[in-house]
């Protein structure tokens, strides 16, 4: 009994004596977290939380800052633009360091600069600034290189005005030069043939908001720029943070640590954990996301027979995804354009759900099962219809999307094998359908607005289209209506172009559009007000606007 | 002199494992699918060119043996390479990372072998009795959980219903804490995530005492020392603990190289931002200078965590370095 008494008086003490210290060193501590958790904005200190892989790990203006989430909220907080796409419902460009622009051919477009414009080090914002970064950033990394951006000439007329003559014509509701940051030439200039070399660890913008901080994949600290041309924001302080999952950011958010969540808000499936939380409004927005099927049409095999693809379609229970997979938070989609904007085509086919109709167009085309096996066979080459359709495991919604595709292409005779891979892999196979690493796969992106770009998606192969052509497409007429539309100002010709083009796409069935996900954001409203919506919610690369007009609550 | 022979000889079989991990390393990273300059851009539209232009960069337009005669010449100038991913030096995105991830490690191990040692000498110095059988059953479910489902059980519990911990970070961001505020605040971050893997180690060390010990209760000497008279709690020290952690200590020893790999999940879970989480970065960037480095760190810290043991064993048990268990 003698030892069990000293061992156990002995342990006791230890672990009393380690609690007790760990409370005191922890007491400290514990108090300042929950200072910036519950109390109110003292210091206006806009809190936004992010998951660990989309946070950034470097400052330098590569691509991180297109395709990362933290790095296309970050940039345009820091650095100016010269123009800035307004917030819903109208999305119509606002000067910011441009006060106005005019062109006589929409070729050679002349810029007029803010004279009062300073980089955050004090230096004046000039056209110098802008040619440089016109000239150096789009030939330093792809991401940056666009047709709005892509110059023959650069003129500098005075430190306030510049000319830009483009490769090409450029029309539209929108100017040129679109999302582009403007850097300054006195910190750049020695890396201008490699901008990848300059780490950009002050990173010096002319922007509402300066950066105090930046921990790589942890956190940015921006402070507000006290010395901006334009109206101040209303938070003193910005913080992006990260977090190891949805869920903790998601705890974070009821508990105070953040007030808005930073891109893509949450799940459907979390909804309901916030429904009357107290503090916290759910805000849900129209998608900026559509979801689509890329049908590899380099592919030696059934896919690219128009009638199996339209089968696929009529075959796919849209509504049964969007109960299933998002909850109900999701349309059906038809096009790259959003229904509600006045270049979509409301007369496209539609692919309504009709078990019937796709058997029948597979048995018309010569698809039979002459094994009897349950699966269709090529009429041709007697093979089995088996397509791999690929998906990356990150998007978990799609992942069950393609679940619920094979289950459902199993009822009109097709065979579907999924393929579910990593997202750089993903992208890896995507973009590259000549290498045959799919049949078919999901896809999305979010086009916004403002989106002349997304039609590249669909530009022949043969005539440059290799890049973002994911289904090895060749249509010379598309093409010809896409040039046509890109160069247009007059606003009934480019509709009827984008009318023509989206009926093509339909007809041609290169990707069979699916839906459109709704954006689900629940935000703080007892520390700040003012966040501002768009289609894909309250923070998104074209939503800077909470940042810009939250201001701490009353 | 038998002591410097018996180091020099370690020393020669760790270096010569040190240099055949190096070289596996460099062939391992290549078998695996997926192109490294293609997945260093997202954007599709990249050209030919400027795919070729980075192939350059990075030496891999060379042939496998030509990349490899360049990977080897680097390491012997001590230098990892450059990580195509982050875009600086290996050795400077491993600095950054390798501190972090050596105070947690360090701290949970320590905590988690102190406690297992302790709780599994108690419950095999107690061999069948209700104290026994109670840590038995719970270092095994300890044991059976894994450590992201632990880690988000932690959260839940201690960050968001007690609101006594962080939800993840090693610091509060923006905190600008500086000196003692600051060492204060990464000690408030690391408690859940140590907690976590103090939680899945000691298990497993309760265990291994546990059987240690009652392998050793019935060793001749311990009759020998109860039939001395001596006092139970130094039979329980002297005797029976010393030679029942002869097995803790090569464990502890392979435990902390391994962890120092294996913290992956509570890193990830708790956003700590060390080596574990760095490793399932680099592996999904395929970037290959910045896994042979990380990998080599491993190799590095097994085979010098081993040679340790090596060294800790000739104080514990002298027969290692004289040979004389095998004479």
């Amino acid at each position: 009994m003698e030892i069990k008494k000293s061992l156990f008086s002995r342990i006791l003490i230890t672990v009393l004596v380690l609690v007790f210290v760990s409370a005191a060193a922890f007491a400290g501590g514990q108090k300042e977290g929950s200072a910036t958790q519950t109390s109110k904005a003292v210091d206006a200190r806009f809190n936004v939380g992010f998951t660990t892989d989309q946070a950034l790990s470097t400052l330098i203006p590569d691509e991180s800052w297109q395709y990362m989430e933290m790095g296309c909220i970050f940039w345009p907080l820091v650095y100016d633009q010269l123009w800035i796409m307004g917030p819903a419902p109208d999305y119509k460009p606002i000067p910011m360091l441009a006060e106005s622009w005019e062109t006589k051919d929409n070729q050679t477009w002349t810029f007029h600069l803010r004279k009062n414009a300073k980089f955050h080090d004090g230096t004046p914002v000039t056209a110098e600034d802008v040619a440089f970064t016109l000239k150096y950033l789009p030939a330093s990394d792809p991401a940056w290189e666009y047709e709005d951006t892509d110059c023959d000439d650069i003129q500098v007329i005075d430190d306030h005005t510049i000319q830009f003559t483009l490769t090409a014509k450029h029309g539209g509701d929108y100017p040129p030069v679109f999302w582009t940051p403007i850097l300054p030439k006195h910190i750049w200039e020695p890396y201008k043939d490699d901008m990848h070399s300059y780490d950009n660890a002050g990173a010096v913008g002319s922007g509402p908001f300066k950066l105090k901080e930046f921990k790589a994949d942890q956190y940015i600290w921006l402070e507000r720029n006290e010395d901006y041309w334009g109206n101040k924001p209303g938070a003193q302080t910005v913080v992006l943070k990260t977090y190891g999952s949805a869920e903790a950011r998601n705890l974070a958010l009821k508990k105070g640590e953040i007030d808005m969540i930073g891109y893509n808000g949450i799940d459907p499936l979390s909804l309901s954990s916030f429904k009357d939380t107290q503090n916290i409004e759910v805000k849900i927005d129209p998608g900026i996301t559509i979801d689509w099927l890329s049908f590899n049409l380099h592919k030696e095999n059934a896919i690219t027979d128009i009638n199996v693809r339209k089968a696929i379609m009529y075959g796919i229970d849209i509504d049964r995804i969007i109960s299933i997979a998002y909850l109900g938070y999701a349309e059906p989609a038809d096009s790259f354009m959003y229904k509600e904007l006045p270049d979509h085509n409301p007369d496209l086919p539609q692919f309504t759900y009709n078990i019937e109709k796709a058997k029948a167009i597979l048995a018309e085309a010569g698809y039979r099962d002459t094994d009897a096996d349950g699966t269709l066979n090529d009429p041709e080459t007697g093979e089995n219809l088996v397509f791999e359709l690929l998906g990356p495991s990150d998007w978990t919604q799609e992942v069950k999307m393609i679940t619920l595709i094979k289950e459902q292409m199993s009822d009109i005779g097709i065979s579907i094998k999924p393929k579910i891979v990593d997202l750089d892999t993903f992208y890896e196979f995507w973009y590259a359908p000549e290498e045959d690493g799919f049949d078919i796969s999901i896809g999305n992106e979010e086009p916004g607005p403002h989106a002349d770009w997304i039609w590249e998606f669909a530009r022949s192969w043969d005539n440059g289209g290799e890049g973002w052509n994911c289904a090895y497409y060749n249509n010379a007429q598309f093409d010809e209506y896409l040039d046509d539309m890109a160069e247009q100002s007059d606003r009934g010709a480019r509709k009827a172009d984008l009318f023509k083009m989206q009926e093509i796409l339909a007809d041609d069935l290169p990707y069979g559009f699916l839906l459109r996900w709704k954006s689900i954001n629940p935000v703080r409203t007892d520390r700040f007000t003012g966040y501002t919506s768009t289609m894909g919610g309250v923070s998104t690369w074209i939503n800077p606007w909470s940042y810009f007009n939250v201001k701490p609550a009353e | 002199m038998k002591t410097l022979q018996f180091i020099l000889k370690k020393l020669t079989g760790a270096l010569i494992t040190i240099v055949a991990i190096a070289i596996a390393n460099f062939a391992i990273f290549r078998i695996a699918p997926g192109d490294p300059i293609r997945m260093m851009f997202k954007d599709p539209r990249v050209s030919t060119e400027q795919l070729q232009a980075m192939r350059v960069k990075f030496g891999l337009d060379k042939s496998i043996g030509g990349q490899f005669i360049d990977y080897v010449k680097q390491l012997l100038h001590g230098n990892l390479g450059f990580s195509f991913w982050q875009k600086r030096p290996v050795a400077d995105v491993i600095g950054d990372r390798i501190g972090q991830t050596l105070i947690l490690v360090v701290t949970a191990l320590v905590i988690a072998t102190t406690l297992g040692i302790i709780l599994g000498a108690i419950s095999g110095w107690r061999n069948g009795s209700k104290t026994d059988r109670t840590i038995l059953s719970l270092s095994l479910v300890l044991y059976s959980i894994p450590t992201f489902a632990m880690g988000i059980l932690l959260l839940l519990v201690f960050g968001f219903i007690l609101l006594l911990f962080p939800l993840g970070g090693i610091t509060t961001p923006a905190s600008g804490f500086t000196g003692f505020m600051y060492l204060k605040d990464v000690l408030w971050h690391m408690v859940l995530p140590a907690f976590s893997i103090v939680l899945w180690y000691v298990g497993e060390y309760i265990l291994l005492t546990r059987s240690s010990m009652v392998e050793v209760m019935d060793q001749d000497y311990i009759v020998t020392a109860r039939s001395k008279g001596l006092r139970e709690s130094v039979i329980l020290r002297k005797h029976a603990l010393r030679n029942a952690l002869l097995p803790v200590v090569t464990l502890s020893g392979v435990n902390f190289a391994f962890a120092i790999a294996g913290v992956i999940e509570a890193e990830t879970v708790f956003s700590w931002p060390g080596i574990g989480r760095l490793t399932y970065d680099a592996v999904m960037k395929r970037d290959y200078p910045l896994l042979q480095g990380i990998f080599l760190l491993f190799a590095v810290s097994v085979v010098v965590a081993n040679f340790i043991v090596d060294l800790i064993y000739t104080r514990i048990d002298p027969r290692i370095k004289t040979g004389a268990a095998h004479e």
